[in-house]
């Protein structure tokens, strides 16, 4: 708009007062309305009137340095339309010259705007929002080039933004009533929707926000940015409806969006928000028990979900054994969990991709925020660089369990050292209106050892850079670098003899670039190139000291490159049916320097078989793999408040973890596809109903089932030895897998109490049927995988008592997971010694676990200098001794059996949350 | 080196209120039943033991069935045959057979029901000297017993140990009287009952590999943890340890057993799995079978720590022992004669007005501690 106008406009004097104010211009012909739009882009004047009584005023006038009043004078006085300036430099138009007298109301207030005293706008400052925000409702604002032609459509795009903090509102609707036409925005706040040319009403809701509304007269293809108002007191019932609405009506399936403020009411042990433990309260999603981040997402291991943290990937997710997630509450922003409709733009994993964010961070002002709890300390900051323009966000949490094992009688337990760290930072910066620069990096540290003997430490560390730029309302481009490490060391230096240490490391680099294209109404495209290189070290041992006789031992390097396009378009067929159709071509090159094995043809894979080795020089491939992977999905709208949608959707996986223990831990290693390890392939098939259920307050109601066929998982042979092996293709086996289920959701965001039920059925089979007895378990019988639970229940519960207090219950049930049990016993050498039955036989007994929180905020006056507020939160209140794993000795000759239990009695914690 | 994550876990699980609990397994139907076999060749004494039993269900208390009355060969490369002859109860013993240590070796076996097997051939191989057997005292006050061997050809690599302890130990109080038909006699020297010995086989795999050291060197692999408040080190103890050389297999299949039986269950230790060793059925090819055949050389060595070795005050055992009196006319009634301390002379008196007594266990070192009063015959 701005390039039909040449003309500068001065801001004469630094002192805010209206009369001040001059400006240079060439108008001709232009509508009110983009006269106003530019004064207040370049002064700092803000224009408030009614709808409408604008309409037929143009703009014919030139300004050399005049004062804006005598400019006002001029344009109005043909119009029959009156002005007012306030000290705070508003400019209000009103009609007719008699102002005071026919004013409407609940437009100025009480106060009768007369050219006297400008003590009269003194309003306090929270009315003067609203005043602002109903100011900003009624406004009309005319998109594009004003034209007498109203045929056909237009596109009008924007971010919608915090008002207050600046920051850019991720999956906030955008929608019309008649026809229903609605977007959501994208991950950086960008909007763009396509509607017939005309006058409409704009309606915008987002999580967290007051929902506005915008009156917009869309000529042409033009722009608006849209901020809205915090609202102060959580919950409050129009914001959640807009995403249970959402719910029925957007083709996207399986998926579970998380807000921050949603997370924080679910209690939790140890005190502390923790996205992965609150992702596990979901349908279809299920862990191997309590101290682990591991998620398994309907029937899948553990490796197959991918973990992005502002789209670069993070490896090991988990602090402290796993009861930590890495991921600090202060600075998320969302979470969004694709369990199936995965989308065409993401790949690389089989089960689902848990997409985090952290916010971007506050525009105007700086804030921080910080909590406090039994084990934990964390803080972060946040504020402009550039006001309006630049903004960081940075933050920090460190553990204080080394000084709590101090505090301990054991001696075993005094003598040990557990501690973690980790930081985020983000920078943001937008360099013009057409482009935006993000950059993110996290750095997460863990180090333990127990008593004396080995120390453990490992890291995580990755950044993220990208850079989007808007060629045109309708094309959005976004590239993206991102490079993620992580490392583990193991060491022990007792005894100097066998002092030892052993690294492993994994570094990925990423690059892509990715385009959305808003085609028209009913068409958004998708289309990118993405490319990640691997480069892993599987394991370095090596002696430390001079005295150390232990022999240097690396596995060779691996590297890898995985590459894939991808095109999608989402076709709004009509406003019933909707469709997705997505297509991902995936490629996988296995590279050298390496040598690899060679096991004569009939031979098993065992390292005994082994009858030479080939060398791959430098760059060569060694082995390639690749293929198709659709992606579709479908959703019509059987009525206002009833849905179906399906969607199938084809994945491919190149690198896997390995792990033959039941938990994450930190020594499992990953490992690339080769010659031997096949990447692993999924199929996945899906449908759902959804139901939303009109009341007083609205009730969600979901049921989704799946099937999903895997092949080449992977599986183990017994007794498999995964560190420092030279030839893993002698203890892993390739696995079909069979997972299927159904999961069911009512869901209440509303009233008083609110919260969730899900049911969730899920199986989850394996069979590894190999030429040899020893690369076949269980004689090639379909087996459950570990982590098969077919029956969960949970309930997530809020107690609204007043603003201030709210009560929180969970009550988590499922069935326990898959064990392999001894048998029989038998006498060797004396001892008695236990035999055990085949892989995953027998089941743990069920799992069963309550939690109830009281939240308790302080005083919610919007002006304060610090915000804050105290969690009371009882882990386990039945104290139920849910085993998380069963184990049989053998000691003194006698078997004994013993169930083991983490959290074995109800764990209150009191924790402290402050914001400034 | 030994990766011991478990130990992590337990440590961090108990911090933040874990805890652990009897669990009775579920009862299995239909009981499978397996043959289990145990056989060694000493190639010192070219002496080859098999045991032949069978499993028993989890929750059995009954003892495992034997498998008597078999035909047992041990059999070489080169087509010979030794018998291998069923003593009862499932043993079976050879007498001393030419075992050429050359020749690879393997077990075969008919039962009485005419199901045959084998072992897999097994080389028995040479194992060097033990150095030495140390000891110190750790950092939580254990007293660990080490080993420490080598081989300078390098060829040895894996190692299994087994030892045997023995300690002599007193009872807190010493009867020095004896009661017999009511009256009272001093003990003579070979009556006491005082000191005891009581011997114990490890019932743990001791499995260590130095594959990935440039030596073939053991440096104080523990053996033996004793906690300073235990008995065994109140007087003088002893552990004999023996030491064997292992193939690859069998190192593969000792330390399987050792994680699979005893060492599991943590957060992250690895899953259970069968472990089946080098038996196969002939009669049925898909048969299970459990047990190893195995043998080689044995080397021995024994050491003594007595109390006055270790640090002062090191040792920390107590056990409550109140001291009681049975006035002199309830004396020769007493039905058991082994309780009486000593006799308590009121002042100026010649006779004694009773005897000090106390409880049975402080008394008897046999009910204390369980062991016996014979010395062994190697004691120093």
């Amino acid at each position: 708009m701005r390039r039909f106008f040449t003309l500068v406009v001065l801001l004469m004097a630094l002192k805010l007062s209206a009369q001040t104010v001059r400006i240079t211009g060439n108008y001709n012909g232009e509508s009110f309305a983009k006269f106003v739009d530019h004064v207040e882009q370049q002064t700092n004047l803000r224009f408030y009137y009614p709808a409408g009584i604008t309409d037929s005023l143009t703009v014919t006038t030139t300004a050399s340095n005049e004062k804006i009043e005598d400019v006002l004078n001029r344009i109005l006085v043909n119009a029959d339309l009156s002005f007012a300036i306030d000290r705070s430099n508003n400019v209000y138009i009103t009609k007719g010259r008699k102002i005071a007298t026919s004013l409407p109301d609940d437009f100025f207030g009480q106060a009768p705007i007369t050219s006297a005293p400008k003590e009269q706008f003194d309003f306090s400052e929270y009315e003067r929002q609203e005043r602002k925000k109903k100011l900003l409702e009624t406004r009309l604002y005319s998109i594009g080039n004003k034209t007498s032609d109203l045929q056909g459509k237009a596109t009008v795009a924007g971010n919608v933004r915090d008002q207050e903090t600046g920051e850019p509102l991720i999956g906030a609707t955008v929608y019309i009533e008649s026809p229903n036409i609605g977007v959501a925005t994208d991950q950086f706040g960008y909007y763009s929707i396509t509607l017939p040319k005309g006058r409409h009403e704009l309606k915008i809701k987002s999580v967290g926000m007051k929902a506005s509304v915008r009156q917009i007269m869309l000529y042409s293809n033009g722009k608006l940015d849209i901020e809205l108002e915090q609202d102060v007191t959580p919950l409050k019932e129009v914001v959640v409806e807009s995403q249970a609405e959402a719910r029925v009506s957007s083709i996207q399936m399986g998926t579970e969006k998380l807000d921050i403020a949603q997370m924080k009411q679910i209690p939790l042990a140890l005190g502390e928000t923790d996205v992965m433990k609150v992702v596990m309260t979901l349908p279809g999603v299920q862990s191997v028990g309590e101290g682990t981040v591991g998620i398994n997402v309907r029937g899948g291991a553990t490796n197959q979900n991918l973990i992005l943290l502002n789209d670069a990937v993070v490896y090991n997710p988990s602090h402290l054994f796993g009861f930590f997630s890495t991921f600090n509450p202060d600075i998320l922003k969302n979470v969004e969990l694709y369990k199936s409709g995965i989308k065409a733009e993401y790949g690389g994993r089989l089960s689902s991709v848990l997409d985090v964010h952290t916010r971007e961070g506050n525009l105007k002002k700086i804030s921080g925020s910080g909590g406090v709890s039994p084990v934990t300390a964390r803080l972060s900051l946040e504020g402009p660089i550039i006001k309006d323009r630049t903004s960081f966000i940075v933050g920090g949490r460190t553990t204080y369990s080394n000084w709590l094992l101090r505090q301990l009688d054991d001696p075993d337990l005094q003598h040990s050292k557990a501690s973690f760290y980790d930081v985020t930072a983000g920078v943001s910066h937008k360099i013009s209106d057409k482009d935006h620069l993000y950059f993110s990096s996290y750095v997460s540290r863990d180090l333990f050892n127990l008593s004396t003997d080995t120390t453990y430490q490992y890291s995580d560390r990755n950044g993220a850079l990208k850079w989007k730029h808007i060629f045109n309302n309708q094309l959005v481009g976004v590239l993206t670098a991102t490079m993620s490490n992580y490392k583990y060391t193991m060491a022990s230096e007792r005894n100097p003899i066998n002092a030892f240490k052993m690294d492993f490391d994994i570094t990925q680099l990423n690059a892509k670039a990715d385009f959305t294209y808003f085609f028209d109404g009913r068409h958004t495209f998708d289309a990118g190139i993405h490319t990640v290189r691997y480069m892993l070290s599987p394991g370095n041992f090596r002696p430390v000291g001079t005295a150390s006789l232990v022999l240097r031992d690396v596995v060779e390097k691996e590297q890898g490159q995985e590459s894939a396009i991808y095109l999608s378009d989402n076709f709004e067929v009509n406003p019933r049916l909707s469709l997705y159709g997505g297509l991902r071509v995936s490629f996988y090159q296995f590279l050298g320097p390496k040598h690899v094995a060679i096991y004569p043809p009939g031979a098993a894979r065992d390292s005994v078989n082994i009858s030479g080795e080939i060398y791959y020089g430098s760059g060569k491939t060694i082995k390639s793999y690749g293929g198709a992977e659709p992606r579709l999905s479908l959703r019509y709208i059987i009525n206002d408040d009833l849905s179906f949608k399906a969607s199938y959707n084809k994945m491919r996986q190149y690198i896997q973890m390995l792990s033959n223990t039941t938990a994450i831990t930190p020594t499992d290693i990953w490992k690339l596809s080769d010659t031997y390890i096949r990447p692993q392939v999924s199929d996945q098939f899906s449908v759902g109903l959804y139901k939303n259920i009109k009341g007083k307050n609205l009730i969600e109601t979901s049921v989704e089932a799946y099937y999903k066929l895997m092949n080449n998982t992977i599986d183990y042979r017994d007794g498999s030895v995964l560190l420092l092996n030279h030839h893993l293709e002698t203890d892993i086996l390739n696995a079909k897998g069979v997972a299927y289920g159904a999961e069911l959701l009512v869901k209440k965001n509303t009233g008083k109490v609110n919260g969730w039920l899900s049911y969730t059925y899920s199986r989850s089979f394996l069979r590894t049927e190999g030429k040899f007895s020893a690369e076949t378990v269980n004689q090639g019988k379909r087996y459950p995988s570990n982590f098969d639970k077919p029956h969960a229940v949970n309930f997530i519960g809020n107690y609204k008592f007043s603003r201030r207090f709210n009560f929180s219950l969970n009550l988590i049930y499922s069935t326990g997971r898959p064990i392999t049990l001894p048998v029989v016993k038998y006498d060797a050498g004396g001892t008695t010694r236990v035999f055990y039955s085949e892989r995953n036989a027998f089941r743990i007994p069920d799992y069963f676990r309550s939690d109830v929180s009281i939240n308790f905020e302080g005083n919610h006056k919007v002006k304060k200098l610090a915000h804050s507020s105290w969690t009371f939160a009882v882990y386990n209140v039945t104290g139920r001794k849910n085993a998380y794993s069963v184990f049989f000795v053998s000691n003194g000759g006698q078997i004994k059996g013993y169930q083991m239990s983490i959290f074995a009695q109800p764990i209150p914690t009191l924790t402290y949350n402050f914001k400034f | 080196m030994k990766f011991r994550l478990q130990h992590i876990a337990w440590v961090f699980v108990l911090t933040v209120a874990g805890c652990l609990e009897p669990y009775d397994p579920p009862s299995v139907k239909n009981n499978p039943d397996f043959l289990v076999v145990d056989g060694f060749v000493d190639v010192n004494t070219g002496a080859a033991q098999v045991r032949l039993t069978h499993t028993v269900p989890l929750s059995s208390t009954a003892l495992p069935e034997a498998e008597s009355n078999a035909t047992v060969l041990l059999q070489d490369e080169s087509g010979n045959s030794f018998p291998v002859i069923h003593n009862g109860a499932g043993l079976y013993h050879s007498g001393a057979l030419p075992i050429d240590q050359t020749k690879k070796y393997r077990l075969y076996i008919r039962t009485a029901g005419n199901r045959e097997y084998q072992s897999d051939y097994v080389q028995f191989r040479p194992t060097p000297d033990i150095d030495s057997i140390s000891y110190f005292i750790d950092e939580f006050d254990f007293l660990n017993i080490t080993v420490n061997t080598h081989d300078a050809s390098g060829n040895t690599r894996y190692y299994k140990w087994h030892y045997v302890e023995t300690y002599e130990y007193k009872s807190i109080h010493t009867t020095g009287y004896v009661l017999r038909n009511g009256a009272v006699f001093n003990r003579t020297a070979d009556e006491f009952i005082n000191i005891c010995y009581r011997t114990d086989p490890a019932t743990n795999i001791f499995v260590y590999s130095t594959q990935r050291l440039a030596e073939d060197v053991v440096s104080n692999y523990t053996l033996v943890k004793i906690n300073p408040a235990d008995l065994k080190i109140t007087r003088k103890y002893s552990v004999l340890v023996e030491q064997m050389a292992l193939s690859v297999e069998a190192f593969n299949y000792w330390s399987s057993l050792q994680k699979t039986t005893e060492n599991l269950g943590g957060l992250f230790d690895p899953m259970p799995a069968q472990v089946l060793g080098n038996i196969r059925g002939i009669t049925d090819p898909n048969e299970q079978v459990i047990g190893y055949f195995g043998g080689g050389e044995i080397k021995q060595k024994r050491i003594f720590i007595r109390k006055e070795d270790l640090p002062e005050q090191y040792s920390r055992f107590s056990m409550m022992c109140p001291v009681d009196t049975i006035d002199i006319e309830f004396v020769p009634s007493l039905v058991d004669p082994d309780v009486l301390i000593g006799p308590i002379y009121p002042p100026g008196a010649l006779a004694p007005s009773g005897y000090t007594t106390s409880l049975k266990e402080c008394l008897d070192c046999r009910r204390m501690g369980g062991g016996v009063l014979q010395k062994p015959s190697f004691w120093e």
